[in-house]
């Protein structure tokens, strides 16, 4: 549960939106060729079919707060043309930057965690 | 829905949790494969052990035909045996296993790679070299640990004739550039074991 302000245990569905954002943040730096599923395999295979179905899509980056801080987790494609530990740190940072910047407070801690699950050539090498 | 309630969408609830990659079966992967992955399937595209299976999949099937049709003419029971433990060596490949870590010096930033997706460079690097196709790799070493010492084995299949030294000598230069460039780890020996040979009267595919 949360409070008014959304501190507390976080729950995956109160940042739905900051979700997407931030998944279509992550696709846009050089490197990543694609954001996996953070989520465990069955929750993301439901939340892939919901989506299907035409219900509210999820973004693939989750999101969760404890308290006053808030965690992102990702999981990425990387490039094999380019250097997964310099890739890694560019979406890192774009996720910090671009989480805290919606956080609602400057007090709040914002820990990231950015994990690459895949290294392959980019579609057309 | 598939109407059985222990089973998320699109999983066959008949097929045991071990046979599975991220819930479909390596014949569903091909049957994507062939279909050009097309229409995109979003949960096979989003699931990193899929893609790592494809990839190896793509990969061993351009050079299977050739090698299976020549150790089938060489040993007719063997095609079987051989494709079977490949298939074996690419599903465990595909579980992700550990994560290792990489440096940052923001401390609210945590950033690694994990071992499948490391195994599954190590078989790319591996089939680029001429006349090679990597069975399966490992990392020995606590991987979790910055700068501990890491040895890895790979296990290779060989077009007959090529001097085992010149490959061994190959996959270690391009092993070690290829976790140079994308781990941080500390290798410090790459062990290459030929395990098999084929014969090469077909030119790769």
């Amino acid at each position: 549960m949360t409070d008014a302000r959304g501190r507390g245990r976080g729950r995956r569905g109160e940042f739905v939106d900051l979700a997407r954002e931030l998944t279509e943040a992550l696709r846009a730096v050089e490197g990543v060729l694609d954001v996996l599923d953070a989520r465990p395999v069955v929750a993301a295979v439901r939340a892939v079919a919901g989506a299907v179905d035409g219900r509210r899509r999820h973004g693939l980056v989750e999101v969760e707060r404890s308290g006053r801080v808030l965690s992102v987790t990702a999981s990425v494609a990387t490039d094999a043309a380019l250097p997964t530990p310099e890739t890694l740190a560019r979406a890192a940072e774009v996720l910090r930057d671009h989480a805290g910047q919606a956080s609602d407070s400057a007090d709040d801690e914002v820990v990231v965690s950015v994990t690459a699950r895949v290294v392959e050539p980019s579609p057309g090498r | 829905m598939s109407g059985h309630d222990d089973a998320p969408d699109g999983l066959d609830p008949l097929v045991a949790p071990d046979e599975l990659v991220d819930g479909r079966t390596l014949d569903d992967l091909e049957a994507y494969l062939d279909r050009g992955r097309l229409p995109r399937d979003p949960a096979i595209e989003s699931s990193a052990a899929c893609r790592l299976a494809l990839r190896a999949l793509e990969q061993v099937r351009g050079l299977s035909l050739a090698v299976l049709e020549d150790e089938a003419a060489r040993l007719p029971a063997r095609d079987d045996r051989w494709i079977a433990g490949l298939v074996a060596s690419i599903k465990a490949e595909v579980v992700s296993g550990r994560d290792i870590p990489l440096r940052h010096p923001d401390p609210g930033i945590r950033l690694a790679v994990t071992e499948a997706a490391v195994r599954g460079l190590l078989r790319q690097v591996g089939d680029l070299v001429d006349g090679v196709l990597v069975r399966s790799s490992g990392l020995e070493g606590d991987v979790s640990e910055p700068g501990a010492p890491i040895e890895v084995t790979l296990r290779v299949t060989t077009r007959y004739g090529l001097p085992a030294r010149d490959v061994a000598q190959a996959l270690r230069a391009a092993v070690a550039s290829a976790l140079d460039r994308h781990t941080q780890l500390t290798v410090t020996a790459v062990h290459v074991l030929v395990d098999d040979v084929w014969l090469a009267e077909r030119r790769r595919r």
